[in-house]
């Protein structure tokens, strides 16, 4: 499946969520995420609130993305990048404008939480370059 | 009418509740007004200008100082303009630590300081050599004004201080300090910008050496500052910062300077701003009265009264109705998620380390959620504030 339909598919299930109820999809994403990497200090993202560790890799021309966060919220968005980009070929991932798409489907974060989605988008995008 | 009505943010945005005061206030529109009036009607500089706009700017601009002084005891030589409070704690560092002190003299601060009283003073050490000691906080996060007054003693040159902190919102017994400091011939600076908001201070009677506060936390503009300095202290300072306006002769072998204040006032200054903070500190001054202060303790009170009945709630310090702000955790719940989940819900406030790493890191916390509270807080704000935290954790649990 490539990055835009894996796109489609979360859109339908956003489709049909008010405000705070994709608030709350966000949160359960983050519940459900399973961290099964080991993760160091070089792992970290800085320039969030919380503690986000991300391990990117490529094998190939396919994007490997795990990761984790001692918050829900920001666990819940690396969740969305796995599920997005992860096995997914580099170019596509290059493509995809992720901040972009969240506003499109209305998801609303704070500025501060911006800040720390904008140090794992360029985690993301130094590995793959 | 309710003080919410003096302040345009509320009726612009009916949804918020705001308890980020101590973070920055909002401005009512007497200020607001203030700062138009001065670009649409007399936008000249000021102390430079040979005409009428530029001589209603210099009158309007040098009126607000003497408001300001008058604000907090003190005639019109005594208040300087900077930035903020962080840039007026930075010239005292430079330019009376910086030139009176010698390497190995010893500054004494709290465990509480906010990084503007903390930072200023390692910097000032990495040029000159100076040390930099600190009073105990306890386990809570409470001062431990017996190690401070030891510590007064042990032959610092200078004490700065915060007089309320604003991690665990603790009034610090200034009064006792500052007799103390004085006692001991100790140069002292007091960090008011938690203080000013919500009470008086009359800088001549408590017998400070420095004092400093922001304008945007006393309801006036960004970009300004005040530093309150005895006359002779202000005067046995060098610049810190050269340019025009702050000189009295200038040739190419060298030049000599404006006395205090002007000294330390160099280039175009933020005029609306400090026009607008003239008129900010006489709306406060106008409030700051037995009455609205129990409305902000009866706000405070409730709000403390909801926060206990949060399972697994713990705030830094000790936190009373006297108080203006209270940090907390809560057990189980990440203080960024449940600051994301009360911005949802249209509830500001502020999370993270709260410019003070050391005081968390001591405390055994690593971010929490503040709230503050100001003149315009009502029991509505309390109620959905209450509302939004218990329904966030229970999300986020």
């Amino acid at each position: 499946m490539t990055v835009a339909e894996r796109a489609v598919e979360l859109e339908e299930e956003l489709d049909y969520l008010d405000r705070d109820e994709k608030f709350e999809w966000l949160i359960d994403r983050g519940k459900s995420l399973e961290a099964n990497g080991t993760y160091t200090d070089a792992d970290l993202v800085k320039g969030c609130q919380s503690k986000v560790w991300l391990q990117v890799s490529t094998n190939g021309d396919k994007v490997h993305i795990e990761g984790t966060s001692d918050a829900l919220i920001t666990k819940g968005i690396v969740g969305l990048l796995v599920e997005l980009f992860d096995t997914a070929p580099t170019g596509e991932v290059k493509d995809f404008d992720f901040i972009a798409w969240l506003a499109k489907n209305e998801m609303s974060l704070s500025y501060q939480r911006m800040q720390g989605l904008a140090g794992m988008l360029q985690r993301i995008r130094m590995t793959i370059k | 009418m309710s003080i919410k009505s003096d302040f345009p943010l509320f009726a612009n945005n009916p949804d918020l509740v705001y308890l980020d005061y101590a973070n920055t206030a909002p401005k009512p529109q007497v200020v607001i007004d203030a700062v138009m009036e001065y670009y649409t009607h007399y936008s000249g500089n000021v102390h430079r200008a040979n005409h009428d706009v530029g001589g209603r700017a210099d009158e309007a601009y040098e009126n607000a100082r003497v408001k300001i002084g008058q604000f907090v005891g003190v005639g019109r030589d005594q208040v300087v303009f900077q930035k903020n409070t962080t840039e007026g704690i930075n010239l005292v560092a430079n330019s009376y630590a910086g030139k009176h002190f010698k390497k190995g003299d010893r500054i004494l601060a709290t465990g509480l300081e906010h990084h503007a009283n903390l930072v200023s003073w390692q910097l000032l050490s990495g040029r000159i050599g100076t040390e930099t000691v600190f009073s105990k906080v306890d386990e809570h996060g409470n001062f431990d004004e017996k190690d401070w007054m030891v510590k007064v003693a042990s032959g610092v040159k200078l004490a700065a201080f915060t007089a309320v902190s604003n991690v665990t919102g603790e009034r610090l017994p200034i009064e006792r300090m500052i007799a103390a400091a004085r006692a001991h011939g100790v140069v002292t600076l007091i960090d008011a910008a938690q203080l000013l908001p919500h009470e008086r201070a009359d800088f001549a009677k408590l017998g400070a050496d420095f004092m400093v506060f922001s304008g945007h936390k006393v309801y006036g503009p960004t970009g300004i500052g005040i530093l309150i300095g005895k006359p002779e202290a202000l005067e046995s300072m060098d610049p810190w910062i050269g340019g025009g306006d702050m000189i009295d002769t200038v040739s190419l072998l060298g030049s000599t300077y404006q006395e205090p204040p002007l000294r330390f006032e160099a280039g175009t200054p933020p005029i609306a701003s400090v026009i607008g903070l003239g008129v900010a500190v006489e709306y406060l001054g106008e409030k700051l009265d037995r009455e609205h202060q129990e409305e902000e303790s009866t706000a405070m009170e409730c709000l403390l009264e909801g926060l206990r009945q949060v399972k697994g709630l713990r705030w830094l310090g000790h936190p009373s109705c006297d108080s203006r702000l209270v940090s907390f955790v809560i057990d189980g719940v990440h203080s960024a998620d449940l600051g994301a989940y009360l911005n949802e819900k249209h509830v500001a406030v502020r999370v993270g380390k709260m410019c003070a790493h050391p005081l968390l890191a001591q405390s055994g916390v690593d971010s929490v959620v503040r709230a503050s509270i100001g003149l315009p807080t009502d029991g509505t704000d309390i109620d959905k504030f209450l509302y939004a935290i218990e329904r966030g954790v229970t999300i986020l649990r």
